[in-house]
């Protein structure tokens, strides 16, 4: 009956309270290395233009896991993919590119809600926006948000849904620069 | 050892929890200015099986006792619009400067009694906020919104009372009005829903 008591008080006092810093680029180091040998070398060259918000930490809305810092390195990612998709696996920021990439604003938040007293879920949303801009000069905005959710017992979750929306944001975000091809 | 898992839960749940975080604050200048013309309140994904369930319930429970009609028995997005333009109205100003609230529920979780007894629960109400501006649609602020509320033993589930839905958005209501800027006026978080029948 005291084992019955403890592991759910303690389960649900870790959920609320504990605390830890999670590199998101680090948690996700599998899924973007397998995103980012996917990716084929197109016919351009690329520029990129990142802002210090893509790598802000993201944040943890409510009060369940909120002790966990999460910090985002988008631009580290979109880094990676631009030069695995660019023509000669380099990005250059002069006027000569094809299309230049410019990743101005970002935001990522994430929120745990508690479903029992041993089991969660969690909710990543990334935000990108900025816009692409063609050897021409003709700019098209783009706003990017995507969502991903996962089930967590100890707030593993929160890293793991983050980790799932930048995933996602950054293979929209590709997937528009792959367009001017 | 009752004693310490009590203290522990205690201090697990209460202490220093920020109720609001924000995604983006009201401008300055429009700090305790905004009437509110609009409360609408939907379910996220995250939550609204649970919601239309407990919902369910409710109005189930409500048709038995034969008082369907009352703000208790009705879904969460009606009482919870209609308890939170009430608390808001009572706080807000009587400008031009109108404004609408959207809220999207992720949480709504009750004490689970047993657990009240042998150590302690929660009530919990979250979800995020949209301030918009009617006529331009402009977003004028947004925020996120968590309302816990511990109760512990038997004497903890006495006092807790009924209720709990509205009490708990009464709270939630009283959070918006504090992020806009309006003047607090005591006493209107303990909203009665006995009273509204």
């Amino acid at each position: 009956m005291y084992n019955l008591l403890v592991i759910p008080l303690t389960v649900v006092g870790a959920f609320i309270l504990s605390a830890c810093a999670y590199d998101i680029k680090a948690e996700n180091k599998a899924a973007t290395a397998i995103e980012t040998q996917a990716i084929t070398a197109s016919n351009l060259n690329i520029a990129l233009e990142t802002s210090d918000t893509l790598d802000q930490e993201a944040m943890n809305l409510g009060i369940a896991c909120s002790a966990h810092k999460y910090k985002m390195r988008l631009s580290e990612d979109l880094n990676e993919r631009f030069t695995a998709l660019d023509k000669d696996g380099s990005l250059n920021n002069t006027s000569a590119a094809d299309v230049k990439v410019v990743a101005s604003t970002s935001r990522s938040t994430v929120k745990c809600i508690q479903k029992s007293s041993v089991s969660g879920i969690c909710e990543g949303e990334v935000q990108i926006s900025g816009k692409t801009v063609s050897k021409s000069g003709i700019a098209k905005p783009f706003a990017i948000t995507k969502k991903s959710s996962a089930s967590t017992v100890s707030c593993g979750g929160a890293k793991k849904s983050l980790a799932q929306a930048s995933n996602d944001a950054i293979s929209d975000l590709v997937e528009i620069v792959q367009s001017y091809n | 050892m009752r004693l310490f898992l009590l203290l522990f839960s205690a201090l697990t749940i209460s202490g220093c929890v920020q109720h609001t975080k924000m995604l983006k604050p009201l401008a300055e200048k429009q700090q305790g200015t905004l009437n509110i013309q609009s409360v609408t309140v939907s379910y996220s994904d995250l939550s609204a099986e649970t919601i239309m369930a407990i919902d369910e319930k409710i109005k189930t429970e409500a048709e038995k006792k034969g008082n369907s009609d009352s703000i208790a028995s009705q879904p969460l997005k009606s009482s919870m619009a209609k308890v939170t333009k009430e608390v808001l109205e009572a706080r807000d100003s009587d400008t031009n400067d109108f404004a609408n609230i959207y809220i999207e529920v992720d949480n709504l979780k009750f004490v689970d009694p047993m657990a009240a007894i042998l150590i302690s629960d929660t009530d919990q109400l979250s979800g995020s906020v949209k301030v918009v501006d009617p006529k331009t649609k402009e977003l004028l602020s947004e925020f996120y919104v968590d309302v816990l509320k511990g109760t512990g033993g038997l004497l903890g589930l006495a006092v807790r009372g009924g209720g709990v839905r509205e009490k708990l958005s009464a709270q939630f209501a009283e959070y918006i009005g504090d992020n806009l800027g309006f003047e607090k006026i005591e006493n209107t978080a303990t909203y009665n829903s006995a009273s509204k029948e």
